[in-house]
């Protein structure tokens, strides 16, 4: 049972009125009740005795007791920093590969995908803000451990974990422990992310994923400013470094019409690519339909998407897609050397995989992916 | 004396109609800025009623001038609402919601920076025209001047609704109530008419009015550029919505009343419907297809198959501009195999006798009452009678990614569930968008088998061909990705803890989605205003407010106010839920809110007039009012309109009586009693206008009309005290 000093009982007390006037639950948690649950995290120094600084991702946030940081996940609970989310599952699905996109890891195999509440941005297009948005509590969670995570992916057969949804680098520290555990049963684990992550930070989870996918947003400041609330500049820093570290990259841009199609910002983008993760990295530009904060402005005309295909593609990148167009022929991996299809789907389904060790079964020439485990 | 009673009589008429057209005008105008829902209304209502409210408690006696202050009174109303407009069309070239919406404290401010100072001299005005009439005199000036500005409002409300709102844009509308005000303001202001003055000021007034097509179209384009992507190519005020064309690269973008409604070409978008239709079986060919929805590739497609389409959409201007766009796109678009009725989707179904081989609905997302009519249970029974007996009927809804929130999971489960009861032999989908298809006959529904036999059917079907040719990498494996099996196992463990329907009576899953809606802006005003408690708290906090305003007008006050205030509260929750529920009989109402208004505005001055007979009847207007009420019932049941309109008449009679019969009661003072009692009105009817949409309707739906029966019988209590 559990017993309240008077503290916190006043504490709880506010809680409830809170909930009860505001619907919400935010800062009025009593720390020590809930602090067996938490896990303490890594990448954060001490500041002084009640004050420490996150250094998990580039918001930097500077935390006092009780206080969290913007992505909600991490707070600091006399003058440690914990992880509210080790293990909190509040998304729990089994996707087609496809749909995460990747599309040259695994193709055909299902993710065990996993999220948790919180992030580290607050993009005004996110699909999943329900997830994103929350505090820890306001979601209906299940405590999985990593050990239990990946039993149940072998279980499922799925070879992939998948963590994903939400931004998953908040929940570094579980992630960190499953993909030691993962690799003794041969699952792969990748990350869907914004890329928004300290180096030092990155450079410790990195080389242990099998793949990442990272949202390329915008080549623009603005853009990450002022819809995301973020910043450029550490995303291209661990696009770089995620193909320096040999993780298997894709991108993907969400083309939003206006804020973020103009042609130059798009062959910057493709250049950047070119240029620090090579002309083979595939690059997904993807059809943005009305959601969350953005619902009054039309889905991306198709046409949009395939003006900024090519010009990726005559910037020199190799494998350029469309997606959440289901039946578009750019969906498909079409072979560089003699552009014929190698790879062929079907909304997320890959329907057809003619790739024979990971060749061309025209040409033989090789295409770059993961295509087994 | 009788110039100044001319004046009088003359002026009050005119505040009747300056107001109501005002009104009718603000709320369109301010409906294109906001969301274009109930919640838009309410807020538009709270704040409407909370300045004339001020305006009436503020109101002293004016001992001297009293007629120049009228005649300023009334000059003034117009240019308020003429400055409203500017700011209203201003607000959103200066302050941008690219793609979005504002939040609700924003919302809030611009309905208060806008409405408020208008509202304020409609308040304030009428205690000093009942107080002028007393010193004309007049006898019983209170029902005299409640009268005429009942009937002012009721003019207003018919001339808005016949004469003005196709022909005069909102700008020039004001600026003729201006020269209207200008020429009976100048009959007190100056002695002498200055000729020169008055054809000046006209001059001026109708140049402006030439002009302000102009004004109007270039504020609404710089509007327009600052908020949406593409460019404006039109706009147009249809009766039903305010329509806004724009072009997006090779695409064109529908909004009506600011909210998008569809983009052309919608190939990609339509394609799940082409998949959910073949899935069934059908052939296409010499089948009936009856179509409801802002779309037109798939009248396109399936009119090439050879069916038979009957398409129903209630705004001739929308399908006009979609059939001339889509043309545009696909000159082969084949108009004349399109059977097009010009009705209210449920109106059609209940005067045809028609039978469909299928029915497909699309419509926008319920986030208001207009468009729930189309996920309730009562709608899909109207779909279900005119199947074939194999017939098949298709809806999508906006659905959940990956996870859902208990207002999105209520709102889901609430629009299934309604589904499932009228075809229990279903299939449902799971993930961003849910499509779901019920058969007329029993059918297989293991989704596994479903989709196998879908993709063999599809090979060896003599329709194949033709679908693929007109719909570019068209494969049947494609409809597989709407039925992940996690999500689906998901979708339906959610959907076994809620057994919620969406109904007419109770609309849940409108009253969800919005709640789910707010919840995305994050705003303080949203957590509060969804929270009933903070809304009886704030009712609660004016209902004592107002008790210790008007505590030292005396005992009189106290009684008389509260009697006033429970029937304002009475007639503006009967209003709301009248209009809800006529919304769901009859679809489309916006263009019908002035006639509404000066029907009720009829009855006002129905009422009034009746207090001229020298017996109270106190308790017979009570009786009145309580089966008006339940006369609205009824109407939810027989759904006959001569019922709609005799109970608000009736509401507002009986309703409307009773301040002019309590201002019979008192000699001296009588635009003190005046300003207490219109300031308790509109305070009543500011608490019926936050507690109806905010607290009664989300959890007794239209049954809510039961408390009102209650609190009618309350105001029986206070027959001795008058």
């Amino acid at each position: 049972m559990i017993s309240y000093t008077r503290k916190q009982f006043l504490q709880s007390c506010m809680y409830s009125v809170q909930t009860l006037m505001i619907g919400s639950v935010i800062p009025f948690l009593p720390e020590d009740v809930y602090a067996s649950n938490y896990r303490p995290a890594l990448h954060w120094e001490k500041i002084d005795k009640q004050t420490v600084q996150c250094n998990l991702c580039p918001n930097q946030c500077m935390l006092t007791s009780g206080t969290r940081g913007l992505c909600k996940a991490r707070q600091c609970i006399n003058g440690t920093l914990y992880s509210l989310v080790y293990g909190r599952i509040a998304a729990y699905h089994i996707d087609p590969i496809e749909k995460k996109p990747l599309y040259h890891f695994l193709p055909g195999n299902d993710a065990l995908s996993v999220a948790t509440a919180g992030c580290n941005f607050s993009c005004k297009f996110c699909q999943n803000w329900q997830l994103s948005q929350s505090h820890p509590e306001e979601l209906d969670s299940h405590y999985i451990t990593p050990d239990q995570l990946v039993k149940q992916a072998k279980e499922n057969k799925t070879p992939v974990i998948a963590f994903t949804y939400n931004e998953p680098s908040i929940q570094y520290e579980y992630i960190y422990d499953t993909v030691q555990i993962a690799k003794k049963y041969n699952i792969a684990c990748v990350i869907i992310s914004n890329g928004y992550l300290n180096k030092q930070a990155s450079e410790m989870l990195y080389p242990l994923l099998n793949a990442i996918k990272i949202d390329f947003k915008a080549y623009s400041q603005k853009f990450y400013s002022e819809i995301c609330g973020g910043n450029l500049s550490p995303v291209l820093a661990n696009i770089e470094l995620a193909k320096k570290k040999n993780v298997w990259l894709e991108l993907v841009n969400l083309v939003i019409p206006t804020l973020n199609d103009n042609p130059d910002d798009i062959r910057s983008m493709a250049r950047f690519i070119k240029t620090h993760c090579g002309s083979t990295t595939p690059l997904h530009f993807t059809r943005f339909y009305p959601i969350y904060k953005l619902k009054n402005i039309p889905p991306t005309p198709v046409s949009t998407l395939e003006r900024c295909r090519d010009i990726a593609l005559a910037e020199g990148l190799k494998f350029v897609y469309i997606g959440n167009v289901p039946g578009h022929s750019a969906n498909n991996t079409i072979c560089y050397n003699c552009g014929k299809p190698v790879i062929e789907r079907s909304g997320f389904y890959t329907t057809t995989n003619k790739l024979k060790s990971g060749k061309c079964p025209y040409c033989n020439t090789a295409i770059p992916g993961i295509w087994t485990l | 004396m009788k110039r100044n009673r001319i004046f009088l009589y003359v002026s009050t008429l005119f505040i009747g109609i300056s107001a109501s057209i005002s009104q009718a005008i603000m709320i369109r105008e301010l409906l294109m800025l906001f969301r274009g829902n109930e919640l838009s209304i309410g807020i538009i209502m709270v704040l409407w009623f909370a300045g004339i409210t001020a305006g009436a408690a503020i109101s002293r006696k004016i001992k001297a001038h009293q007629f120049n202050s009228i005649a300023k009174n009334i000059l003034l109303h117009p240019i308020l609402v003429f400055i409203s407009l500017i700011l209203l069309y201003c607000t959103p070239i200066v302050y941008h919601t690219f793609g979005s919406f504002y939040p609700l404290e924003v919302e809030l401010l611009i309905a208060l920076v806008c409405l408020f100072p208008q509202c304020f001299i409609v308040g304030y005005i009428f205690p000093v025209l009942v107080n002028a009439g007393s010193s004309v005199p007049i006898k019983n000036p209170g029902t005299v001047i409640f009268l005429l500005e009942s009937l002012g409002a009721f003019t207003g409300g018919i001339v808005f609704t016949f004469l003005i709102i196709q022909k005069i844009n909102p700008l020039g509308t004001v600026l003729i109530l201006f020269i209207i005000a200008r020429i009976i303001s100048f009959t007190v202001i100056q002695q002498r008419i200055k000729f020169l003055a008055i054809v000046t000021a006209i001059l001026i007034a109708a140049f402006a009015i030439f002009h302000s097509q102009n004004v109007e179209r270039k504020l609404l384009t710089l509007s327009f550029a600052a908020n949406h992507p593409g460019a404006l190519l039109e706009y147009r005020r249809t009766p039903y919505q305010m329509m806004f064309i724009a072009r997006l690269g090779d695409t064109i973008a529908l909004y009506g009343n600011n909210n998008l409604y569809a983009q052309f070409p919608d190939d990609y978008q339509v394609r799940p419907i082409i998949h959910a239709l073949l899935s069934t079986g059908s052939l296409l060919k010499d089948t009936d297809i009856l179509i409801s929805g802002d779309t037109a590739f798939l009248h396109y497609v399936f009119a090439y198959a050879g069916a038979s389409i009957d398409h129903v959409t209630v705004d001739p201007v929308l399908w006009n501009i979609v059939q001339q766009k889509f043309i545009s796109i696909y000159p082969d678009f084949p108009s004349r195999l399109i059977n097009v009725h010009y009705d209210d989707t449920r109106n059609y179904l209940k005067s045809t006798t028609k039978k469909y081989n299928s029915i497909i609905i699309l419509p926008p997302p319920p986030d208001s009452i207009l468009h729930n009519r189309l996920y309730t249970q009562e709608f899909f029974n109207d779909c279900k009678l005119h199947l074939t007996p194999n017939g098949v009927c298709i809806i999508q809804i906006e659905g959940f990614a990956n996870i859902m929130n208990p207002s999105l999971r209520r709102y889901i489960a609430s629009v299934i569930n309604s589904f499932r009861h009228v075809f229990p032999s279903s299939l449902i989908s799971a993930g961003d968008t849910i499509y779901c298809i019920g058969f007329n006959d029993t059918r297989e529904t293991d989704v596994s088998n479903y989709l196998s036999h879908y993709i063999k059917y599809f090979s060896q079907s003599p329709i194949s061909k033709t679908i693929q040719s007109l719909v570019p990498g068209f494969s049947p494996h494609e409809f597989k990705m709407y039925f992940q099996e996690s999500q689906q196992k998901y979708l339906f463990k959610q959907l076994q803890s809620e057994h919620i329907i969406n109904s007419d009576l109770l609309p849940k899953g409108y009253f969800e989605y919005l709640a789910n809606s707010l919840k995305q802006t994050y705003s303080i005003a949203e957590r509060i205003i969804t929270n009933p408690l903070w809304i009886m708290l704030f009712s609660v906090l004016i209902v004592i407010m107002s008790l210790w305003y008007f505590k030292s007008r005396g005992i009189q006050h106290i009684v008389f106010g509260s009697i006033i205030f429970i029937s304002g509260f009475i007639s503006m929750a009967a209003i709301i839920i009248a209009l809800i529920t006529y919304q769901n009989v009859y679809g489309v109402l916006y263009y019908k809110i002035a006639l509404c208004n000066a029907l009720f505005m009829l009855g006002l001055a129905i009422g009034s007039a009746t207090t001229f007979i020298q017996k109270d009847f106190f308790i017979t207007r009570i009786v009145v009012l309580i089966v008006s009420v339940l006369l609205l019932f009824s109407f939810t049941i027989y759904t006959i309109s001569l019922i709609f309109y005799i109970s608000i008449l009736l509401i507002a009679a009986s309703t409307g009586s009773l301040m002019p019969l309590l201002l019979k009661k008192q000699t001296d003072d009588i635009q003190l009693l005046a300003s207490t009692l219109d300031a308790t009105d509109h305070g009543g009817a500011l608490c019926g206008a936050l507690m109806t949409p905010f607290v009664l309707l989300p959890f007794f739906g239209i049954y809510s009309l039961g408390i009102l029966i209650i609190l009618g019988f309350t105001l029986i209590l206070f027959k001795k005290h008058i």
